[in-house]
């Protein structure tokens, strides 16, 4: 296997689609960073740094969709992973090492974009307010969404052998994903019960009107457990710095990475490549 | 005669259709084993068998002796290298690229050889060309140099010709003859062009509709296709006596019928046979190419 990765690891230093993945997810969070500046400084409201430093967690699902799916893909369009499987690389060994590869791309992407911010965000709005320990489990969170998309859009691409198709199917799931995750953490943080002021008899009167989309029930403990295993009910959790249950969204997010790998490898080791 | 691949009832289906129905072959050591048959016919199905691209639904082959489904037959496809379809390389990478990955791949502990592979596959000059702006004479030469690297004793070619120029045609045959010639490297080579395998392959084997219609050596194959002359006589005794002390070669039919290997001058011939007091009683010239004898095989017509 470490000659497997070995040879992957020239391909990932060469691949176009990362350095892009790496450049649009670092320009979206400085971008971000500069309009939380702005706000700070032309309608003073208060930001903190942790307010910008995890904002480039809400593009990995779609860079990261672009990135391996073509990193993958391009394995079946040239050919190559025939090479690997004539000359007697084991399946498990060929899907281990390209997940190996896919994780690299998304710890690069982590690192680079997630230091960027960090260095513009520390002159711009000081050090962190909160306790460090949230800061690291944060961020060691936002690593594991990283990880998370990449096993996704890995199992997604090896068991499609049509380089264009994987790669629709990754974005559009990376999407989907993203606009799963806003619906559900919309819906979950909604409060129960709306006040607004009312004028009767020439007096204003504070009336407390029930939401009606509030969820509750069933429906709320499944949206609150898809909030914690989807990466993009977690993205948004982090980025708004409420993380309602702490512990569920590490192994939602570790137990995440095993499954897409675990079915990923199972139906490649099966599969019939052409 | 030692076989470096066999197969035995090897079959695959995909739902309720047979790609291969029960194919078994023999590939001899240091042959050129040309696979013929048409579209379809389950030769890309079997080549990707063997490379452990798709695992069959019944049967077996041997590779270098081990079986597929042993332990052993990784170690046993690391003898081999295989250019499926399409030339496998990639197409954002040089050609010395391309063969570093390999190389990388197979876990060879340097890079010596790579020059030497390319000025053997005739791309010792491609310099910093990226594949995809390669003809497909050259994708394919670059295929077969990714194929050859870390020196297999088998190389298995699927339509090594399809879509090449005549020029490009001549360069991949002169390759494959003097890499048979000169390393030993025995090939399976896969083809519907048939003229073109006839001037490469050592044997035969040809398969119609998933099955094995025959195998054959090209010398035998020569025997029977090689022009004859086809004879009703009086008496084939008298007939054989006379092309024995003539040195011909031919086959007895019948007690009347036999068939004559080679050129003959006819007048000639026929004053022989009369001082063996022989009667001819009719003659005809026949001659069979690989291409009629691959329509008589597979059935013709009832194919199309």
């Amino acid at each position: 296997m470490s000659n497997l990765l070995r040879a992957g690891l020239c391909r990932v230093k060469k691949d176009k689609w990362l350095w892009l993945g790496i450049f649009v997810t670092a320009a979206y969070g400085i971008f971000g960073c500069i309009s939380q500046y702005q706000a700070v400084v032309q309608y003073e409201k208060t930001r903190t740094l942790e307010d910008v430093v995890f904002l480039c967690i809400m593009i990995p699902g779609i860079t990261l969709a672009a990135s391996v799916s073509v990193l993958v893909g391009t394995e079946y369009s040239d050919g190559t992973i025939r090479n690997k499987i004539a000359t007697g690389k084991k399946r498990s060994h060929i899907y281990l090492s390209t997940s190996v590869l896919c994780c690299i791309e998304a710890l690069l992407i982590y690192l680079i974009s997630g230091r960027l911010l960090l260095a513009m965000g520390l002159p711009l709005f000081g050090f962190f307010k909160e306790p460090l320990w949230k800061i690291g489990y944060e961020y060691l969170l936002m690593l594991l969404i990283f990880l998370v998309y990449a096993s996704l859009y890995q199992m997604l691409a090896m068991l499609n052998q049509n380089k264009a198709y994987a790669a629709i199917i990754c974005l559009i799931i990376g999407f989907l994903l993203l606009f799963a995750g806003s619906y559900l953490y919309q819906t979950v943080d909604s409060p129960q019960f709306y006040e607004y002021a009312e004028i009767v008899d020439g007096q204003a009167q504070m009336v407390r009107q029930e939401n009606p989309y509030y969820v509750t029930g069933v429906r709320r403990t499944l949206y609150r457990f898809l909030l914690d295993v989807l990466p993009s009910g977690v993205t948004m959790q982090i980025v708004t710095g409420e993380i309602f249950n702490p512990v569920r969204a590490i192994a939602g997010a570790v137990c995440d990475i095993i499954i897409f790998n675990g079915i990923g490898m199972y139906f490649f080791q099966k599969k019939d490549i052409k | 005669m030692e076989y470096v691949l066999e197969t035995r009832e090897l079959s695959k289906q995909y739902g309720h259709f047979k790609a291969l129905d029960g194919v078994t072959m023999h590939v001899p050591k240091g042959s050129i084993y040309g696979f013929v048959g048409k579209n379809g016919a389950g030769k890309t199905t079997l080549i990707r068998l063997l490379c452990g691209l798709q695992k069959p639904t019944g049967g077996e082959f041997t590779l270098y002796g081990k079986k597929n489904g042993e332990k052993g037959i990784a170690e046993a496809r690391r003898r081999i290298g295989a250019v499926v379809e399409t030339p496998s390389i990639y197409l954002d990478m040089t050609a010395e690229e391309n063969l570093r990955q390999q190389y990388m791949i197979l876990g060879l502990p340097s890079f010596d050889g790579i020059q030497e592979l390319l000025e053997l596959v005739g791309l010792p000059d491609t310099g910093k060309k990226k594949a995809k702006h390669f003809s497909l004479g050259m994708r394919q030469r670059l295929g077969i140099a990714v194929a050859l690297a870390g020196s297999p004793d088998m190389l298995i070619l699927d339509e090594p010709v399809n879509g090449l120029d005549p020029q490009g045609i001549i360069e991949i045959r002169e390759l494959i003859l003097k890499l048979n010639r000169e390393k030993q490297i025995t090939f399976l080579i896969s083809s519907h062009i048939l003229d073109e395998l006839s001037r490469l392959a050592t044997h035969y084997g040809f398969i119609d509709n998933g099955h094995m219609v025959k195998e054959i050596s090209a010398e035998a194959l020569e025997l029977q296709c090689r022009s004859c002359t086809h004879m009703e006589v009086e008496d084939t005794g008298k007939l054989a006596t006379v092309l024995d002390k003539r040195k011909l070669s031919y086959s007895v039919l019948s007690e009347t019928q036999i068939d004559v290997y080679g050129k003959i001058h006819v007048t000639e011939f026929i004053l022989w046979l009369a001082e063996e007091g022989c009667q001819v009683n009719s003659m005809q010239q026949q001659e069979e190419s690989l291409e009629s004898y691959y329509i008589r095989l597979v059935g013709g017509g009832k194919n199309e």
